[in-house]
């Protein structure tokens, strides 16, 4: 076991790794200074660019580039009032007023220093905890997997998006599309329309770039045209050094709301459906509500960026804990990670710990350096980054849709690939326009292969038998859990559909 | 009849079509296989008739204000102009093909100078071209 510890971080440390988790953490951070390009975007990008790699480097590079762009995205919040990234909203808050009071820096170094603590503290949460859940994973039956599944279904409809049925629904989505090709117990073709090509089911990648980066990049160029999303931004030229310093003694300050918002951020990062922008408002909301100068916050007060950069980037880190130990992606971000594991030929879940142990350290030592090299960029590179936010969306966008293009292509070696991509994407333009969130559709079509693997076995070893049920003590606990899940969640849309409407402004 | 029950009579309509004609139409049986291979793709439709109808039945006030109809049509119009491009490939080539898209989708994205829309028209596709060609050795039409 230490052997594979040591080893897997040991090769973390290579040369050609150092360099690509550089490279991954800049781009990261470039593309998330940017307003309107994404992680999402970001790694869409990303993975075409890995063909080449081994899977260490590659995995490194892609964490490299999602630890990056939650900086970056801190850059264009400050500067702009304008998240880069949505879970860079809540920096807006504090991080602009501050800027505006002429420290942007200051408000920058904050969210950097931040942001490093509480990335770093949560991958150690990670690598402290995956393991042992992995080992507890893998003593789980089909029977117990299948209903485990089910769980994550729920809590994923029920928190993601504006209603239960409507998350739901997508859910429904995601395993209609997923059992496209041939059914995985027999080889049967499903809704294959004597297409060869759909014999292998729809490509992941290919599926992921098309409805989670393909769906923005067009909707961000539609409202490029329209003229929307320009800003002034605050000069960078002709600082105070003094006022735009920031000592260990200003961090140490807000040590207790840091390490709060660490918490809420890694306790959120793990469970799948919520993400970083929802950790960033909570704690921003909580150190608000608990401050007894809360008048101050929102006028450029650093326990505002603390609160938000710390919660946020506690997530990246632990919203790998149920990829990694259950095979289940938390959010979006992670939902990419999982297509690039796969295309690298990994599989998410506790298996990994057992087949490809020194690997996933490597990835644990990968995350840790690459939170260093974060800060040491950041450091560098943040008055740079600040030009960037003023990048024309007459490149950004075209670029990002041609990288997304071009990668589909050479992720699926021909044409159709772009096709299911572009499939993706109009599904992912009219599930937008209809309310429906696109998450539980990919989470559901990620984890379908699995889920209908395990009934299938549970269906076998039961007999068909609910009364079967009753020798699985565990699953019987996760279905009452995602039947309460389902009361809970379909309780709170009852009482907010019988709450009077807004009045509009 | 407001959106959502537009979209749950939408849902649990396309339910039943799956049910009744696309499932039976789609997914092969064949004999002595112990599980029906369209057991999964029918959890779906029920899922999508149950879910639509109570949709219908209860309709949602949505959180999320959804984008403007005009920017997901303009969306939807570039993606028709990628699935054109896409077609393309196999007979002009990825260069001809994406300059063209680019021609198309810059003007898209607020640019309107001749000269900065030729270069970008130009120096994008060429760029990424080089990219996978050369330094990630992947073969593009």
């Amino acid at each position: 076991m230490s052997d594979v510890l040591i080893g897997g971080l040991a090769d973390a440390f290579t040369l050609t790794n150092l360099f690509y988790i550089l490279v991954g953490v800049t781009l990261g951070q470039i593309v998330g200074a940017t307003p309107g390009l994404s992680i999402v975007m970001a790694l869409a990008i990303a993975v075409p660019l890995t063909f080449t790699l081994d899977p260490l480097t590659a995995i490194s590079f892609l964490i490299a580039v999602n630890k990056g762009g939650t900086v970056g995205g801190a850059v264009p919040a400050i500067l702009l009032n304008v998240p880069g990234t949505p879970e860079a909203a809540a920096t807006t808050l504090d991080g602009h007023p501050m800027a505006r009071k002429g420290q942007p820096l200051r408000a920058m170094r904050y969210a950097l220093y931040y942001s490093f603590a509480g990335d770093l503290s949560s991958d150690v949460v990670l690598i402290l905890v995956a393991a042992p859940l992995a080992v507890v994973a893998l003593k789980m039956g089909p029977v117990e997997t299948a209903c485990l599944m089910i769980f994550a279904f729920t809590i994923i409809a029920g928190l993601v998006g504006s209603s239960l049925i409507k998350g739901l629904i997508a859910t429904a989505l995601g395993f209609l599309f997923a059992s496209v090709g041939l059914e995985p117990g027999s080889g049967t073709p499903r809704f294959t329309f004597g297409m060869v090509e759909l014999f292998d089911g729809l490509n992941l990648t290919a599926v992921c770039i098309g409805a989670l980066a393909l769906t923005e990049i067009v909707l961000s160029t539609a409202t490029a045209r329209s003229g929307q999303g320009e800003n002034r931004r605050i000069s960078m030229k002709t600082l105070d050094r003094e006022a735009n310093r920031v000592t260990l003694r200003d961090l140490l300050a807000h040590k207790v709301i840091a390490i709060r918002s660490f918490l809420i951020g890694t306790a959120i990062g793990a469970i799948p459906g919520l993400g970083s922008t929802t950790a960033g408002f909570l704690s921003y909301s909580l150190t608000k509500q608990t401050a007894p100068d809360n008048h101050l916050l929102g006028q450029g007060d650093p326990r505002g960026i603390a609160s938000s950069e710390t919660a946020n980037s506690a997530v990246v880190g632990a919203n790998l804990i149920p990829l990694l130990t259950l095979g289940i992606p938390g959010n979006i971000a992670a939902a990419m990670l999982v297509s690039a594991f796969i295309m690298h030929g990994m599989q998410p879940g506790p298996l990994l710990f057992e087949e490809q142990g020194r690997l996933v350290y490597g990835m644990f030592g990968a995350m840790l350096i690459a939170n260093f090299i974060n800060l040491g960029v950041g450091q560098i590179g943040m008055r740079f980054w600040a030009f960037v936010t003023s990048a024309p969306n007459s490149v950004l966008f075209p670029g990002a849709m041609l990288m997304c293009i071009t990668g589909a292509y050479a992720i699926s070696g021909s044409v159709f690939g772009v096709y299911v991509m572009l499939a993706a994407c109009v599904l992912g333009l009219v599930m937008q326009q209809v309310g429906l969130s696109v998450i539980p559709f990919i989470v559901a079509f990620i984890l379908t292969p699995q889920l209908e693997q395990a009934l299938v076995q549970s269906l076998l070893i039961t007999g068909g038998d609910i009364g079967a049920l009753a020798g699985h003590p565990i699953a019987i606990v996760l279905l009452l859990l995602s039947a309460g899940m389902l009361f809970a969640f379909g309780h709170r849309n009852f009482k907010r559909m019988r709450a009077p409407a807004p009045e509009e402004a | 009849m407001t959106m959502d029950r537009f979209l749950g009579a939408a849902v649990a309509m396309f339910g039943l079509v799956l049910l009744f004609y696309l499932i039976p139409g789609n997914v092969m049986m064949f004999p002595g296989q112990p599980l029906d291979p369209s057991l999964f793709p029918r959890i779906s439709a029920w899922m999508l008739i149950l879910l639509g109808t109570a949709l219908v039945l209860s309709p949602q006030r949505a959180a999320v204000t959804p984008p403007p109809w005009r920017m997901t049509l303009t969306g939807l119009a570039i993606v028709a102009a990628i699935v054109a491009a896409a077609a393309g490939f196999s007979r002009f080539g990825f260069l001809p093909s994406t300059i063209a898209l680019m021609a198309v989708v810059v003007p898209a994205s607020n640019e309107s100078r001749p000269l900065p829309l030729l270069a970008i028209a130009l120096g994008l596709p060429v760029a990424i071209w080089a990219l996978f060609e050369f330094v990630l050795l992947r073969t593009l039409p």
